[in-house]
């Protein structure tokens, strides 16, 4: 039997299974949470709106699991559809950032030039502009429908991943296979669409997972403020500022909606710096 | 001529997720001073794993074995828990592909020179250092030596950089020099003009140099012995000039008639089928699926190391005659 | 004659952003003219540097030449189709999240042709891969079968040139020498034109019928193969032929940019007027020229 030794001057990495800890806690979280979403007719036995006028305030009990809130209603109710509602908001809030974001950066970065300029600069003013309180006058002018929320955020939210697509672009554009493509008579068009931007798919999809959890954030920061989701439409952060009234006296009017809020976020972080750092490199 | 450098029953294992993957084995052979030995192969037959395994500079949870490593009489012991980048420290330098990529763009050629002079002689003043960088440029041939001191990576052509990676594994005086297809990635003119250097390198230096390629026609030019692998396994070795001519093993014969060369009525002879992955685990010889002379027994066993007149050695069970 | 190329140039402008005016340009090529004729294979040998892939990517339409031009036959209805490019690289020549067959067929989508699954089971004939392939992935294939799916998806469409840039210089020797045959059957058997690019003149003989020399973007001889290999008549392309049987040892330095002839530093030969100007092209023979002060 042969003596090994080490054939490396290098020391040895340690195990390197953290990540994918991460992506599975994130999966498990968000799973949950929709399936939490998804089931709440089945689930709540309370329609998040009716009144129990017996137990205003009450804490959690067998009844009530989460408590009723100072009109009554069923705080669970309330999570699970609210959850229905923060986190279909936030989808829908990323899809058109998404779209946004693909569709400018893309073109920046492949056509370049005056266009890639322009479609910059503007990027650059959006992101330097006081973001939230041209959310807040626009709200103010349109009113606070869902609506509404969902479309002032995705249409405030799209430049970081404008400047990601570009980035990726630039560095695809010049690969063999697209110069090929194009000297066999691809368009511009099935360059960008069938070769750039699905190549570029991994991080795209990772910056929109995290910006779920930036939309579902902003969407409960405006809610909190009263300027979001209107009650009686449950949503987290109305909850939130419902409970703001009695903090002191009725912690799970506060702690429940908040900890939905939290899971939340921390579910899509853990997904995507999961998928970020499958084996400690970039996707 | 004394033998400068041994090496017997060298293997060489890497990790991989399925488990260790023997990349070399039983890798022998030995060179004297001021003696160029040149191994031939194709991508795929270990040939750098193996010289990196000489240096220590396999990947994190490499596993290296021997049954004698010995560099300038000066042996190095399997069973020691000591790394094997000790044997480096005493005397081999190395010199890579890509000489772009392995320099430091954000140093000077300068900067990098005198921080490898000042490694190996701890206790150097500056001063010093700097003036053997000089010296040590202009004895590769890059001249003015003060300006291309101050120069970068980036603003060198690759021969340039090229001369400047062999001034840096000069630094270290070595008495063995390894070069991993050093001039693969250069013009015609360049490539031989870094042979030309090597050369009188060997001659004023009396450096000995393995020269790693694929090219195994360039090498016959310059290279005193030559060993083919495949497979992880060096097939055929011994005296360059005499392997080209009359090739003893199949694969070294396909080999020289793939190339441009040998046309056969205007067309090439490639070898067909293709390399086995490494960890494709054969009972006999590794070339036998490949081997217009293969026989049964080839199928069996793994053929033992036949050593014949003039250095020889071919690792086959029925090896062509001239 | 399938295509002529006459006095082709092409020049990089060096800007500092896009709205200084451009000071200096890089000449990648300058002057270089060469015909084409059918079922002809030309070999243009080229080191780094010598302007070889700016010509493939003008060949290819990729790029707009700054002056020259490039004509075709009425054969050539449509440069996208009829003329195909296989590159250096096999390893980046597919899309890396296609599959073979989508890779295959986008071409013929493109080109909107109606048999396209004959099409592709005529092409992967031609280059001898199995059908079995076209479900999998580029990264399951090795450098030299990648290098056969290129040449397949180029002959798909039935191209009358095929621009060869370095198609083997990545490759062993062995798949070397299996992608060369490949590509000498199918100039015989499809009736292809072949513009082989190249830094190894050993190939040189085997795989052109006519040899162009390129130094620094200029041509420096072209003509007939046996003319070109035997009895080289530039200095540069002389120093080549005789490094390739590696028989007698060189100068070590290449030549610069500048005014004159690229090759001036170096040459043996230099007159003192060679650093000055650029010589005219001179024909010797039908189709022999060279670009060298001592043949004006």
């Amino acid at each position: 039997m042969p003596a090994w030794t080490r054939g490396s001057a290098m020391p040895q990495k340690k195990n390197r299974s953290k990540p994918s800890i991460a992506l599975a806690w994130g999966t498990g979280l968000i799973g949950l949470l929709l399936i939490l979403a998804l089931l709440a007719p089945v689930l709540a036995s309370f329609e998040p709106d009716s009144i129990d006028a017996e137990q205003l305030l009450s804490p959690p009990s067998f009844q009530h699991w989460m408590g009723t809130d100072q009109l009554g209603r069923d705080v669970l109710s309330r999570f699970l559809f609210g959850a229905r509602i923060s986190l279909t908001v936030g989808a829908l809030i990323i899809v058109i950032a998404g779209c946004l974001g693909i569709l400018i950066g893309s073109l920046s970065g492949y056509f370049g030039g005056w266009l890639d300029q322009l479609l910059m600069r503007f990027t650059d003013i959006m992101l330097c502009f006081p973001v939230f309180f041209l959310i807040l006058s626009v709200i103010a002018l349109i009113g606070s429908s869902v609506f509404n929320i969902i479309l002032i955020l995705g249409l405030t939210g799209w430049m970081g991943l404008a400047r990601l697509v570009r980035a990726e672009i630039l560095t695809l554009k010049n690969r063999e296979y697209i110069l090929v493509a194009r000297a066999y008579g691809a368009s511009d068009a099935r360059l960008i669409l069938r070769h750039l931007v699905p190549n570029a798919s991994a991080p795209i999809f990772v910056t929109m997972i995290l910006g779920i959890a930036s939309a579902i954030l902003a969407e409960s920061a405006l809610s909190f403020l009263g300027v979001g989701i209107q009650p009686p439409t449950p949503s987290w952060g109305n909850m939130l500022n419902d409970a703001r009234a009695t903090l002191g006296v009725a912690w799970w009017m506060s702690l429940f909606p908040g900890l939905g809020i939290f899971c939340a976020i921390l579910g899509f972080h853990l997904i995507g710096e999961g998928l970020r750092n499958p084996a400690g490199g970039r996707p | 001529m004394t033998r400068l450098f041994e090496v017997r029953d060298l293997n060489v294992m890497l990790p991989t997720r399925h488990g260790p993957l023997a990349v070399s084995r039983d890798i022998s052979f030995s060179l004297e001073e001021k003696q160029i030995l040149g191994v031939a192969g194709e991508s795929g037959c270990g040939k750098t794993m193996t010289m990196l395994a000489l240096t220590g500079l396999l990947p994190p949870g490499s596993r290296v074995s021997w049954k004698k490593l010995e560099l300038a009489g000066r042996s190095c012991d399997p069973s020691c828990r000591t790394d094997i980048s000790k044997m480096r420290d005493k005397g081999i330098s190395y010199i890579f592909q890509e000489p772009g990529t392995h320099l430091n763009p954000l140093f000077s050629i300068g900067e990098q020179l005198t921080e490898t002079i000042l490694c190996n002689n701890r206790g150097l003043r500056a001063k010093t250092a700097r003036q053997e960088a000089v010296r040590i440029l202009e004895n590769v041939g890059l001249r003015p030596a003060g300006d291309f001191l101050r120069r970068y990576p980036h603003q060198l052509s690759g021969g340039m950089n090229q001369r400047a990676m062999i001034g840096l594994a000069l630094a270290a005086d070595p008495k063995l020099l390894i070069a991993d297809e050093p001039t693969t990635a250069l013009d015609l003119l360049t490539q031989r003009s870094i042979i030309d250097l090597v050369l009188s390198l060997v001659r004023t230096r009396g450096l000995s140099v393995i020269w790693v390629s694929h090219d195994i026609s360039l090498m016959e030019s310059f290279a005193d012995t030559l060993a083919v692998m495949y497979a992880g396994r060096i097939v055929e070795s011994g005296p360059a000039k005499d392997m080209t001519r009359h090739a003893r093993h199949p694969y070294t014969r396909a080999l020289i008639h793939c190339l441009p060369e040998r046309l056969k009525e205007k067309r090439f002879q490639p070898i067909p089928g293709h390399v086995p992955a490494l960890n494709a685990e054969t009972r006999g010889c590794a070339f036998y699926p490949r081997c217009p002379f293969g026989m049964p027994a080839c199928a069996q066993a793994e053929p033992l190391t036949i050593e014949t007149e003039n250095s020889r050695k071919i690792k086959c069970f029925f090896p062509q005659n001239t | 004659m399938l295509l002529s190329a006459e006095h082709l140039t092409k020049y990089y402008p060096l800007r500092a952003s896009i709205f200084s005016r451009a000071r200096a340009c890089v000449r990648a090529l300058e002057d270089v003219s060469f015909r084409l004729p059918e079922q002809h294979s030309l070999g243009v040998m080229g080191e780094s540097g010598s302007g070889k892939t700016t010509l493939a990517r003008l060949l290819a339409n990729l790029i707009a030449p700054t002056r020259g031009t490039l004509s075709f036959s009425p054969a050539i209805s449509d440069r996208t189709k009829d003329i195909q490019i296989i590159s250096q690289n096999p390893w980046e020549a597919l899309d890396p999240r296609m599959t073979i067959g989508q890779s295959l067929k986008e071409p013929l989508i493109i080109h909107r042709m109606n048999d396209i699954r004959d099409r592709l089971r005529r092409s992967l004939d031609l280059v001898g891969l199995d059908r079995h392939c076209l479900n999998r992935l580029p990264h399951e294939f090795s450098g030299g079968q990648r290098q056969r799916i290129v040449i397949a998806r180029a002959m798909s469409c039935g191209p009358k040139i095929l621009v060869c840039d370095e198609p083997t210089s990545s490759l062993d020797i062995s798949v070397q020498a299996q992608i060369l045959n490949l590509l000498l059957d199918l100039k015989e058997q499809q009736k292809l034109s072949l513009i082989f690019i190249t830094h190894d003149a050993r190939l040189l003989p085997v795989i052109s019928d006519s040899i162009l020399v390129l130094h620094s973007g200029i041509m420096v001889e072209r003509g007939p193969r046996e003319a070109v290999l035997n009895k080289p008549l530039h200095p540069y392309t002389r120093q080549l032929m005789t490094l390739s049987k590696l028989h007698e040892k060189p100068q070590a330095a290449r030549g610069a940019g500048g005014a004159g002839c690229p090759f001036w530093q170096v040459c043996s030969l230099k007159k003192t007027e060679c650093s000055e100007h650029l010589p005219e092209i001179v024909q010797i023979s039908p189709e022999h020229w060279v670009r060298c002060c001592h043949f004006l």
